[in-house]
């Protein structure tokens, strides 16, 4: 699992971006973003309040909410060559409402309290296994390559 | 319970991944979950179907892309994958 600042807020696609519409906003991609309303990031145990910038547009590079991933790698042996295939599953957000016990002094909090206050809450879910999974028979599987690019003289 | 011989193809389509979904759930498939993949710099919408043992992934590539041509990669026995290819012929 990966943590890494890779990927922010700014520059996920409009469809990906949609998905945390509820608590954050942007004029479009590469753009500032900005906190709609006070929200905890459970994960990362931060506190946001309304109007805070969650990635600069002019600092994509290091967004103050990073979305966690799994890295996945395959790897494949065809004729003493080693092919890889690889690619990063994103971490599912899920918004709820939650009761929280903000602390006044420090941005870190958060404690789940039944006095506590009302507030959004940012959790993220790890993709299935059976979504990071290659569905492949168990059988000789027969490669049917219609285009080829390169071709190696013998 | 004997085992159906499972089969992979994998196919790019010119029609909208919704039409596709469509078809998979009329043929008895249930969406069994979504997440955003990224490879190479671009993103893509994965769905999972499953059917028993079969599973049928549906990826689209999400963002300022046009057209979109879904790719569908099938593992199941020769009767479903021909089915599903006459479904979206």
């Amino acid at each position: 699992m990966y943590d890494n600042h890779k990927y922010g807020f700014s520059t996920i696609p409009d469809q990906e971006f949609d998905k945390y519409s509820m608590i954050c906003d942007r004029k479009c991609s590469r753009h500032t973003v900005y906190t709609k309303i006070p929200f905890v990031d459970e994960f990362h145990s931060r506190f946001y309040s309304e109007g805070e910038v969650l990635h600069y547009a002019n600092n994509l590079n290091y967004p103050k909410i990073s979305i966690p991933y799994y890295k996945v790698e395959y790897s494949f042996n065809l004729w003493g060559s080693t092919y890889f295939h690889t690619f990063d599953a994103l971490f599912n957000p899920n918004i709820m409402i939650e009761k929280k016990e903000l602390s006044t002094t420090s941005r870190k909090t958060i404690k789940t309290k039944k006095s506590g206050t009302l507030i959004h809450v940012l959790k993220f879910d790890f993709p299935d296994e059976k979504m990071l999974a290659l569905n492949l028979p168990n059988q000789i599987i027969i490669f049917d390559i219609k285009n080829m690019v390169r071709i190696f003289d013998v | 319970m004997k085992m159906k011989k499972l089969n992979v193809k994998s196919i790019a389509v010119w029609i909208p991944s919704d039409r596709v979904h469509t078809s998979l759930l009329e043929m008895g498939f249930s969406i069994f979950d979504t997440t955003t993949t990224v490879s190479d710099g671009k993103f893509w919408s994965k769905k999972l179907f499953i059917r028993h043992e079969e599973r049928v992934s549906v990826s689209e590539e999400i963002g300022d892309v046009y057209p979109k041509d879904p790719v569908i990669t099938i593992c199941g026995s020769t009767n479903t994958i021909n089915k599903i290819i006459g479904a979206l012929d």
